[in-house]
């Protein structure tokens, strides 16, 4: 835990703009076991933040509590300065979580997915929506029900609500799974793309990050 | 100023157990004083009804419990509000240990108002608008109790209990009266025998001591249930161990 | 992207469609629980006797808690689907607030159940002998009822969805809820059978339509924060 800090502090000297995610001394728990406490850190505009460690250290616990699904047993996550708690509403229009469930309905289309996601956020612009099945190589597939398409075409479409609601915070859990190498450049190159663009992205992943771009500005913590 | 501080000390998980320890003895002492003086009273001073002669005697404990089966789900639903809105533990550990007692005192009601019930009606069962409340009363209890009992998360398990006795408080009133209202429908309006027209003193004082007596032995075991229930929830803190090492 | 209105209004319209046309490329689902009303209602007469006195005298109570069972057991339909495959969190952390979509949501389970268990109820009415005259009343609670059984019911499938068998749970929870909604519907066809003043029921209905209209909502989305955890 230690080194961790350590690694944030560095990272945050660099950075200019003081966090605009802050994790204060929170602690995460299953059940009545405690997978990590007194966890703090902060992460300003244009940050990466990859969270490493052995299966059932509490990764997706710690997603969870900075999207906001979960409430940490101690401490608190600040956006903007605010407790996420408080202000929920600022907090949940400016992040996007994406869990390892791909949050898609079956029976309705590629097309029909994305559309719904981007309504919910407030998009009605047609043309981002094509673009974003574009880039997601599932432009051909976009009449096709979600129940047809395969587990790796499923996660680009997850994906795509981050491309169709714009949000500042993005949080990812395992992105990467089921995706084959193409696909993965188009993610990676998304990343780079929202953080040059003062975004903050949160994930989760076994591999590490191929592309220098996003290794130059990313953060590893390591729960044990 | 000083009271909440008080209040903050109570509701550590250790403070709580160490100062409820020591309450429950007094607490069962009151208990059984209490109880002794309320039978004594109700059976041997309390003189016989002119209508339905000893029989009636059995409303010392049916009507302290039928009262204590609304009052302990008030207490309930008002402890898993505080629990949700403050998120105190302390809270949610009350209103959980609350739920199996009040369906005992709930039960109760229904089987000394059904024996009550034999001599007057002639039957074991009668749809009785307050039997019948009373009976929805324990569906709801054993709702409360089913939910917490279904989770395996503790924490979720008390929060998700505690949203549905607050939904449960909403709806007994709502309850009650829809079921008065039937049973006027059905049985035309009759006088029911749990309302005495006019009470005697001699049956007052026993029916009140009895009730006090019936608060006082609530109180006792929900701190009795809460404690061991804080013991198990905070079986990683250090003082449990301690207090283990020394017992 | 900008400028458009991006309100609740929106939020529960676009939720609202969503569910409906699940709920029509399901048709499996939209059918079952009609054929379930059908089924249960037609056991009386099997079960009792084809009397149509004796079937007159039931019919109110049949029909009613037939609707109300059906009504339960479609309940679990409103967030199981969401949960299990992850859109469910997706909602909750959704900008708007939960209780709209909640109320969306029950809006299409109630289109997609208790309306039409309230369109093909006076075919069975008229199967119990029920006189073609007071269908009307019948109508009338059901439509009043069906929406108030829909709305508590959402509390019962929030605090249960994250358990992998809740539908005893569910049913334990959630009919004492609806005894006061079958007392009033039930007695209100029953009393309009006999040529009684029946507008008493109506108005009671209707106020604990909008009295469960006001609040479950919030305790919907209680129960889903919780249970999502």
């Amino acid at each position: 835990m230690n080194t961790l800090k350590n690694t944030v502090a560095e990272a945050q000297q660099t950075a200019l703009d003081p966090p605009t995610l802050r994790v204060e001394s929170v602690q995460g728990a299953r059940g009545d076991r405690v997978l990590f406490s007194s966890l703090s850190f902060g992460l300003s505009r244009g940050q990466l933040l990859h969270i490493t460690g052995p299966n059932g250290c509490g990764k997706t616990t710690l997603l969870r509590i900075l999207c906001g699904l979960l409430t940490p047993l101690e401490g608190m996550v600040r956006w903007h300065g605010h407790d996420i708690r408080g202000s929920a509403s600022i907090h949940r229009r400016e992040c996007t979580y994406i869990g390892h469930r791909d949050g898609l309905k079956a029976e309705l289309t590629a097309l029909e997915n994305l559309q719904f996601n981007a309504r919910m956020s407030g998009c009605r612009d047609n043309g981002v929506i094509d673009d974003s099945l574009r880039l997601l190589g599932l432009w051909e597939y976009q009449d096709l029900l979600v129940g047809h398409l395969s587990a790796g075409q499923r996660r680009r479409l997850a994906l795509g609500r981050l491309l169709v609601k714009r949000a500042i915070l993005w949080i990812l859990d395992e992105p990467f799974t089921a995706i084959d190498v193409d696909g993965r450049d188009v993610i990676e190159a998304q990343l780079i793309n929202h953080l040059q663009g003062d975004g903050i992205v949160v994930l989760t992943s076994h591999q590490a990050l191929s592309h220098p771009q996003l290794r130059e500005r990313c953060v590893t913590v390591s729960l044990q | 100023m000083r009271f909440f501080r008080y209040f903050h000390r109570f509701s550590s998980p250790r403070e709580f157990f160490r100062i409820a320890g020591s309450m429950i003895p007094w607490l069962a002492a009151a208990t059984i004083v209490l109880l002794m003086i309320g039978l004594y009273l109700g059976l041997f001073v309390a003189p016989p009804d002119y209508q339905q002669g000893e029989s009636y005697r059995i409303m010392f404990i049916h009507v302290p419990s039928a009262w204590m089966s609304l009052f302990v789900y008030m207490v309930m639903a008002g402890a898993a509000a505080i629990g949700l809105i403050w998120r105190i533990k302390l809270a949610h550990v009350m209103a959980m240990s609350s739920a199996p007692i009040g369906a005992s005192f709930t039960f109760l009601a229904l089987v000394t108002g059904s024996l009550w019930g034999k001599p007057m009606w002639g039957a074991w069962w009668v749809w009785d608008a307050r039997l019948t409340s009373e009976l929805i009363l324990l569906f709801l209890y054993l709702g409360v109790m089913a939910l917490y009992a279904a989770f395996e998360e503790r924490r979720t398990a008390q929060r998700a209990a505690g949203i549905l006795a607050i939904v449960g408080v909403v709806n007994v009133p709502i309850i009650h009266y829809s079921v008065m209202w039937w049973n006027t429908l059905h049985q035309g309006p009759t006088v029911s025998k749990f309302d005495a027209p006019s009470i005697h003193p001699s049956m007052l004082a026993p029916l009140l001591i009895m009730s006090v007596a019936f608060t006082v032995f609530y109180a006792t075991v929900l701190l009795m249930r809460a404690r061991w229930d804080v013991l198990d929830q905070e079986q990683r803190s250090n003082w449990v161990d301690e207090y283990l090492e020394q017992s | 992207m900008e400028g458009v209105p991006n309100n609740a209004v929106t939020a529960f319209t676009t939720i609202f469609r969503r569910d409906i046309k699940l709920a029509l490329r399901h048709r499996s689902e939209l059918i079952n629980p009609l054929a379930f009303f059908v089924i249960v209602v037609s056991l009386f007469p099997l079960g009792l006797s084809t009397d149509s006195r004796t079937l007159l005298q039931i019919a109110p109570a049949v029909l009613w808690i037939s609707a109300l069972l059906a009504t339960m057991l479609s309940l679990e339909s409103i967030f199981r689907s969401d949960y299990e495959d992850g859109s469910l969190e997706q909602l909750v952390l959704s900008e708007h607030p939960l209780s709209v979509i909640v109320l969306g949501k029950v809006a299409a389970h109630w289109c997609t159940t208790g309306l039409l268990l309230t369109l093909i109820s006076p075919a069975l009415a008229i199967s119990l002998a029920f006189p073609p005259q007071k269908l009307g009343i019948l109508v009338w609670t059901l439509l009043l009822g069906t929406p108030t059984l829909s709305l508590i019911g959402s509390i019962g499938v929030a605090l249960t969805v994250g358990l992998r068998r809740g539908g005893i749970l569910l049913a334990l929870l959630i009919l004492p809820l609806y005894i006061p909604i079958l007392i009033f519907g039930a007695s209100a066809v029953d009393m309009s059978i006999d040529d009684l003043d029946v507008a008493g029921q109506l108005y009671l209905l209707a106020a604990l339509l909008v009295l469960s209209l006001t609040l479950t909502p919030f305790a919907t989305s209680a129960a889903l924060r919780v249970t999502l955890e």
